[in-house]
């Protein structure tokens, strides 16, 4: 401090009283003020008058150690003394002005009364500068930095309310974004249910056209066997016929345990000779390899079982106590390619007498089972009993699956 | 001479009641037929006068049946348990007999086409 007054300070009860009728109001943080002043005892008084809570006041001797503070931390105002040696007050601010960081801090001026700084002063263009005449009014300095305290909190609070707007802004975009991503993901969702939901429509329709077909198939089948049951033996009609259509119903089970693809053979033959449990490994023997039939293969030699174990029970070898049946199953190799045969064996029961005239049940044996298979059948009235016996192609009796029946029986 | 009548019905147990049925009624019964092949060789053999189709056989259809017919200019009707089938939009004309068909019904179609045929010859 180098003017012409000793004080740094003069008192001014009035201005005091004047200035701190509005006392300011305190805030939540701490604010920098920096004082710039050769004179050590100048900075301690200044120190004194600004003495507040929430001001944290820096002190630099030189406008070097300004410069330094300025760099590391931000001020609400800066206090610069004119005249120091070395670099001036005046000099000071303008490496301040000049920095982009630090161009509008305030900054007041502390000048010599007498002296003509004012007029380098007014020369300055920022509203943001100010000065005092030594020796200073405490409560003007004090009002005069509560007010560009104030600015600068306002300011401040100004860019914090600018940052969260603008994180405001940002993150109502992201959750437009994901929102947006969230529509997309539904309504692509929305569009998967109701193609799944479609084809499962078109599935079931496709279902219950095949069931209404097969219905009309067995119920035509039904009506096939009715019309000849009556037509070769009317007196024993609802016996006969009820029993074929057990019978039927019987391989409907098989099929529909199999989803209408293969039944195994033995499966067959065990489910259509069930009534004869307690014959079954005695007095009726059934062997052959495992082999898988296709489903119209199972429904025509079904048929044919049943037929001819209603026959071996009514005049066949089940009549006597000691009768025997023998059924038996294979694939052959012969010139015309793979074959099927079967064979149904009866011996040890009553002498056998041909039958005069063909009913339904010869039917099916020979005709039918011809038909459906391709294949040859032969029935031999021998005197030890009746044999039937069937050859036709392989690929007319199995189901395309075979090898796999036969991994799972081996 | 009594009327020739295929039978092409892949299920062996109807085939032979529809044979008996029209053999009972005075027809005589060309096949049955089980298969396309087989139903096609009859068609270009022996030949006949009229034909009952089953739509449905196994893995195939008597489409290619109905159309070798229609070339030879021989009556057919179609016999299904399936009230509307595509492959049969391609023969606007021929009657469909819905199965399970009762036999006045289908001697009653066979009859009644066979007249016209024989009418329009004449």
């Amino acid at each position: 401090m180098t003017g012409t007054h000793n004080s740094l300070v003069v008192s001014d009860a009035a201005a005091t009283a004047l200035v701190e009728r509005h006392p300011p109001t305190y805030p939540n943080e701490m604010v920098n003020i920096l004082i710039v002043d050769d004179e050590p005892r100048n900075l301690t008084v200044l120190e004194t008058v600004l003495d507040q809570p929430w001001y944290r006041l820096v002190k630099a001797e030189s406008a070097e150690q300004a410069l330094l503070a300025i760099l590391a931390e931000e001020f609400a105002v800066l206090i610069l003394d004119i005249h120091m040696p070395g670099t001036t007050g005046f000099e000071l601010a303008q490496m301040i002005r000049q920095r982009k960081k630090t161009s509008n801090v305030p900054i007041i001026f502390l000048t010599a009364y007498f002296n003509d700084d004012e007029h380098v002063i007014e020369g300055y263009d920022s509203g943001a500068v100010d000065y005092l005449h030594k020796p200073i009014n405490p409560a003007i300095l004090r009002s005069k930095v509560t007010v560009l305290v104030e600015l600068h909190l306002k300011q401040r609070q100004l860019e914090s309310t600018n940052r969260a707007l603008l994180a405001e802004v940002m993150e109502r975009r992201l959750i437009q974004e994901q929102l947006r991503d969230l529509n997309e993901t539904l309504e692509q969702r929305v569009i998967e249910r109701t193609e799944a939901h479609r084809m499962a429509e078109q599935h079931v329709r496709l279902l219950m056209n095949e069931v209404n077909h097969r219905s009309k198939n067995i119920l035509s089948v039904v009506m096939a066997i009715a019309q000849q049951t009556v037509a070769s033996n009317p007196k024993e009609f609802f016996l006969q016929f009820s029993n074929r259509i057990r019978a039927l119903s019987l391989n409907h089970d098989l099929l529909v345990k199999s989803y209408w693809k293969k039944i195994g053979m033995a499966d067959l033959i065990e489910g259509q000779l069930a009534h004869f449990e307690d014959l079954m490994g005695r007095r009726v023997v059934a062997e052959g390899p495992p082999i898988l039939l296709s489903a119209t293969a199972a429904q025509s030699i079904g048929m044919v079982v049943h037929e001819l174990s209603t026959n071996a029970i009514k005049h066949g070898a089940l009549v006597s106590v000691d009768g025997r049946i023998n059924i038996a199953w294979g694939l052959e190799l012969s010139e015309a390619g793979e074959r099927f045969t079967m064979s149904w064996t009866e011996s040890h029961g009553p002498p056998v007498v041909a039958p005069t005239s063909r009913g339904f049940g010869t039917t099916v044996v020979t005709r039918m089972i011809e038909m459906s298979m391709d294949g040859k059948t032969e029935v031999l009235f021998e005197p030890e009993g009746l044999i039937w016996r069937l050859s036709c192609p392989a690929y007319k009796a199995l189901d395309a699956d075979n090898a796999i029946a036969a991994d799972i029986h081996s | 001479m009594s009327a020739r009548v295929l039978i092409v019905e892949d299920e062996a147990l109807l085939a032979i009641d529809l044979a008996s049925v029209l053999e009972d009624a005075g027809f005589e019964v060309v096949g049955p037929a089980t298969s396309v092949t087989q139903a096609l060789k009859l068609v270009d053999g022996p030949g006949c006068d009229f034909a009952i189709l089953d739509v449905n056989l196994h893995d195939e259809t008597s489409e290619m049946v109905a159309v070798a017919l229609r070339k030879q200019g021989t009556p057919f009707v179609f016999l299904t348990g399936i009230s509307k089938d595509h492959a049969l939009s391609w023969f606007g004309d021929v009657a469909i007999l819905a199965k399970p068909a009762r036999s006045e019904t289908i001697i009653d179609a066979v009859q009644r086409r066979i007249s016209v045929g024989q009418a329009r010859d004449t």
